[in-house]
């Protein structure tokens, strides 16, 4: 029993080691990422805990479980594309906090917001898929493997996508 | 045919959008694009479009810091985890005593059931006893005032038919008069008849047999008379 105990404290200290070194080198990509889907931060700072709070737990029940950066944009891709079929099941609008103080930015600013909001009007299974190829950085081979497609559904789904950005953006983009 | 036929070039406009189309791969675009404006400028600005999303993520000045909120979430959530785990473990402890005692009491009735004794035949026979509500005057005063002293809430109202002048002896005293209306239950009209009047029907069945067997003329107000009842 006292093995048992000491055991599971050893596990829950390298739990807590690992999920530490995976929030400094992750954190902050990972809300950016997080934020390109919800259009909001707090919300972003919140799919982002659970996120780090997934991980905990897999790490407490396996800490010699390797957790990359690749299951935690997937896990991310996850919770923020659950989150936003709930929004749009609810009918909830895309909250867009800076567009309230659009007429501060500057231009740059502005360009990211018309970015902002061409990549939340398109269909969460397409942002996602945008996301982890074009602005993560990931193959398609990858996003197909994180998604749970083929790869040239992943590609497909990327051009559809980019169609859709190029008309919410003009030809200009 | 055709629609799979063009999904095919755009993975492949994709493919050449992010990068990562082979040399066969641009070949077999740059000949379907010469035919295909639609194609071509998925092409052409797919491009574009990744490179704005990468200049995007590079621009990116929001720092966001996770460590306290991060900390104060484990720690609540184990908290919650706890909480939730003493509540589960109570509420299936509170369901297994459940179960067991549906169980046991299911088995101890069956038990029982089986064990149960057949009733008597005396008392099958006095709990057949059939009870005649009717023709029953308040001969005897005190039922009634038993009927009274007991206060239950009368539920039913039974007339009492004024006690036909039927073959009494010259010297009994008249029968006292029945109330018209007496609120009584039912029941006790049964525990009345149950008690007292059984021996009393007897009697009275005895007496007309005499005022038959002298071939008397019956009285008025008594149709007929009823044969003794077997004891």
């Amino acid at each position: 029993m006292e093995n048992v105990f000491v055991l599971g404290v050893d596990k829950g200290i390298e739990a807590d080691a690992r999920l530490e070194r995976l929030v400094a080198e992750h954190q902050t990509k990972l809300a950016r990422y997080v934020r390109r889907f919800v259009s909001d931060r707090d919300l972003a700072l919140d799919l982002t805990q659970d996120v780090f709070l997934a991980a905990h737990r897999m790490l407490r029940a396996d800490p010699a479980r390797p957790l990359t950066g690749g299951w935690l944009y997937k896990t991310a891709t996850n919770h923020a594309i659950s989150y936003l079929r709930k929004r749009k099941r609810r009918g909830d609008t895309l909250p867009l906090e800076e567009a309230a103080g659009a007429f501060r930015l500057d231009e740059r600013s502005a360009q990211d917001l018309d970015l902002q909001a061409a990549l939340g009007a398109l269909a969460p299974e397409q942002l996602a898929c945008v996301m982890l190829t074009a602005y993560a950085g990931y193959s398609s081979g990858e996003a197909a493997l994180m998604l749970g497609l083929s790869p040239a559904a992943v590609r497909q789904r990327v051009c559809r996508a980019m169609r859709s950005l190029r008309v919410a953006l003009g030809t200009s983009a | 045919m055709r629609a799979g036929f063009h999904r095919h070039f755009e993975a492949l406009a994709a493919a050449l959008a992010l990068g990562e189309a082979s040399e066969a791969e641009r070949v077999e675009f740059a000949a379907h694009a010469r035919s295909c404006a639609v194609c071509a400028a998925d092409a052409a600005h797919g491009s574009a479009l990744v490179g704005r999303l990468a200049a995007a993520r590079d621009d990116e000045r929001w720092q966001p810091h996770l460590d306290g909120d991060i900390g104060a979430r484990l720690s609540v959530h184990r908290t919650q985890r706890s909480k939730q785990t003493f509540a589960v473990l109570g509420y299936a402890v509170a369901a297994s005593l459940v179960v067991n005692v549906a169980f046991v009491g299911g088995f101890a009735g069956r038990a029982l059931d089986a064990l149960r004794v057949t009733p008597a035949p005396e008392a099958a026979a006095v709990n057949s006893l059939r009870i005649v509500l009717e023709h029953r005057a308040p001969r005897e005063p005190a039922a009634l005032a038993l009927h009274r002293a007991t206060r239950l809430a009368p539920h039913a109202q039974v007339a009492f038919r004024a006690p036909a002048p039927v073959a009494r002896r010259e010297a009994a005293a008249p029968p006292p008069a029945a109330p018209a209306a007496v609120p009584v239950p039912d029941v006790f009209a049964g525990i009345a008849l149950e008690s007292t009047a059984l021996d009393r029907s007897v009697a009275f069945a005895q007496l007309c047999a005499e005022v038959r067997a002298a071939d008397r003329p019956l009285p008025a107000g008594c149709d007929a008379i009823p044969a003794a009842p077997a004891r």
